[in-house]
């Protein structure tokens, strides 16, 4: 396991993007809108940290590009490169979350807003609840999304682009299936009332499950990639 | 002495190509071997499932007496150096040595640094902005300082010239007689390594059609040249491996046996008798294997 | 660096011909030490394992022997040894070859003798 130690120093080579890159689009974003916020009246409500999800799914959809084959290649075995990665994506998280976490308490609790009614960490809905509530909602949604990407990009990886036609395929079927049987039954106003009566932490938990699954699959489908 | 390489019935096929057929052999500890063969004959597919970066269709690899997928005890003492190596993207070449050293067990580096001077590498531009020479360059240092008990090279040296090659070959020959490793070495500059070879192992269209003691093979390889029907008295009997004619003269590439006297032979039938190199062997060989199949279909 | 020719004889052979070519102008004195077989192959560009075995060769042939733990020396006499071995190499592979030569081309031995004496 000591190898996975060192799959994830190997990804923090790439320090620039795995720690700077969000952080430096997210605070760019923040900002602006900070600006736009002390130059206006209105409240502003804004989804500026989106971006950090966004990265999240984007680089769970790069990893494997960037230095699956590298790593297999220097004599790592897949599962190292799996634990590693999963250990480097988890200090990413968990440092994240609690970035965000403390600046939506900062924003909410200490600052009012930034004293321009600019709602930037903390939104409705998704920051409900107290600072530990809303750090599980972050790190489970960041988790998620990366393990997203991570998951198609291992298809990818283990089937190539046959397999990825396929599973494009199956996907666009089933959901249309799923919909269409949901309209058929009138269904969607029964799901749509039922999912917003969850909060957003008790949501986490199923995206948790989620997330659950693409992790094993991804496992899986490493298990058997070739460079 | 031990075997650190052995493969049995090693078959590779993919849907419409098998690009390793039946392949059995094995390696011994501390030799260096040439792997040799044209491009597409196999090679490189056959050195991924050594190192287990490809999975067999059937037939078995056993490294240092174990399994090598995902077990580390086993990888980490094989280090591959292949002219596709990927790197990441924003790896500075410092990064690839840092990363190297962190799993090879003998890394040194003294060697590395040395290395570096050599080859004059800038440790902190990143991988992507090299000359392809310094890429090989980066590989054949990191295929060296490892010192792994199995170490691979797969065309290590593309881009480099004859004075970085010459570099190449003189350390990896110090540094092997001082640490002595299992080595193959897979090229297509035979004649440059051919005398760095202990035994070869020639491979074409996924078989392996010789395995022998470098010596013992440049002892029986051979061509005589003269008019054709002297030629074609002295070929009965024979292994022809390859047959040219310009005009009336014909030169025939043989492969003798070992206690035959071919050239006294070839001589007294007033025949041109010239010893050749492992590398025209290998061209003829392989050609005429290719001749063969065009001709079967 | 040198290159050996590929003249079809083995490696081993070779090596231990230039060797034996240092001792015997002088190059390499008896009693002195002879580079290590890694220093032989490093040189020549060849196989260690190759390299000692042409080594080896002169120390059965009784023209080097080992110091354990020191290295590989000339023997005393080893010049004398090396000429011998030559002289009778020099008949098989010098004389007879000019006397096949000379024949093909109608050269009689007494203009061969001539021809000797003139260089000579």
């Amino acid at each position: 396991m000591n190898h996975a130690w060192n799959v994830t120093r190997m990804h923090l080579r790439y320090n620039s993007i795995w720690l700077y890159m969000p952080l430096i689009v997210l605070f760019s974003s923040f900002f602006i809108n900070l600006i736009i916020a002390v130059l206006s009246d209105v409240p502003i409500y804004t989804g500026g940290v989106a971006s950090v999800y966004l990265f999240m799914l984007i680089t769970g959809l790069l990893t494997l590009r960037n230095t699956f084959s590298f790593a297999i290649g220097f004599s790592f075995r897949r599962k190292d490169y799996f634990f590693g990665t999963f250990l480097m994506v988890a200090f990413v998280s968990f440092s994240t979350t609690v970035l965000l976490a403390l600046l939506s308490y900062v924003e909410n609790n200490l600052t009012n807003a930034w004293g321009n009614e600019l709602y930037f960490f903390h939104l409705p809905y998704l920051n409900d609840g107290n600072v530990v509530i809303q750090a599980c909602v972050i790190f489970s949604l960041m988790f998620h999304l990366y393990y997203l990407g991570f998951s198609i990009s291992s298809v990818h990886r283990r089937f190539g682009r046959y397999g990825m036609m396929i599973l494009l395929i199956v996907s666009l079927v089933a959901g249309s299936l799923i919909s269409a049987i949901i309209t058929y039954f009138h269904w969607w106003q029964i799901i749509f009332t039922k999912v917003i009566a969850y909060s957003a932490f008790q949501l986490s938990w199923g995206i948790g499950l989620l997330t659950i699954f693409f992790i094993l699959v991804s496992y899986f489908m490493l298990r058997r990639a070739t460079s | 002495m031990g075997q650190i390489l052995e493969i049995n019935g090693l078959t590779k096929a993919y849907k419409d190509v098998t690009s390793i057929y039946q392949m059995s052999f094995t390696l011994k500890e501390n030799k260096i071997y040439g792997l040799l063969g044209r491009n597409g004959a196999g090679k490189t597919t056959l050195m991924h499932m050594i190192t287990a970066q490809l999975f067999p269709t059937c037939g078995d690899v056993k490294v240092f007496g174990e399994e090598p997928y995902e077990n580390t005890r086993v990888l980490q003492q094989i280090c591959f150096i292949k002219e596709s190596q990927a790197y990441p993207e924003y790896f500075q070449i410092s990064d690839v040595f840092a990363t190297a050293k962190s799993i090879y067990p003998n890394w040194n580096d003294g060697l590395a640094n040395q290395l570096t001077q050599d080859f004059q590498l800038p440790l902190n531009r990143r991988i992507k902005e090299l000359s392809r020479g310094m890429l090989s360059s980066v590989g054949i240092v990191v295929g060296l300082a490892s010192r792994a008990p199995l170490t691979i090279f797969d065309e290590p040296y593309l881009g480099l010239d004859a004075v970085a090659r010459g570099i190449f070959y003189d350390r990896l020959i110090e540094d092997y007689a001082e640490y002595p490793r299992t080595v193959i070495l897979s090229t297509h500059l035979i004649d440059e390594v051919s005398q760095l070879l202990e035994h070869v192992l020639i491979i074409e269209r996924g078989e392996l059609l010789f395995y022998e003691d470098a010596e013992s093979l440049r002892s029986r390889i051979y061509s005589v040249s003269g008019s054709s029907e002297v030629v074609e008295t002295y070929m009965k009997g024979k292994e022809v491996i390859h047959v040219e004619k310009i005009g009336s003269l014909v030169t025939v590439t043989l492969l003798g046996k070992k206690e035959e006297n071919n050239k006294k032979q070839a001589e007294s039938l007033g025949l041109e008798y010239v010893p050749i190199s492992l590398q025209k062997f290998v061209v003829d060989l392989t050609t005429k294997s290719r001749e063969k199949v065009v001709k079967g279909q | 660096m040198a290159q050996l020719p590929e003249d079809g004889r083995p490696i081993f052979v070779q090596i231990a011909e230039k060797i034996e070519d240092d001792i015997l102008e002088g190059r390499l004195m008896e009693e002195s030490q002879v580079p290590s077989t890694n220093q032989f192959a490093s040189f020549y560009r060849i196989n260690p394992a190759t390299a000692a075995k042409g080594v080896n060769q002169l120390v059965d042939q009784g023209i080097l022997y080992k110091k354990r733990g020191i290295g590989m020396f000339v023997t005393e006499g080893a010049q004398e040894i090396v000429k011998q071995k030559r002289r009778e190499l020099f008949y098989e592979q010098y004389v007879v070859t000019m006397i096949q030569e000379a024949k093909k081309l109608g050269i009689t031995i007494e203009q061969l003798t001539e021809m000797i004496q003139e260089r000579g």
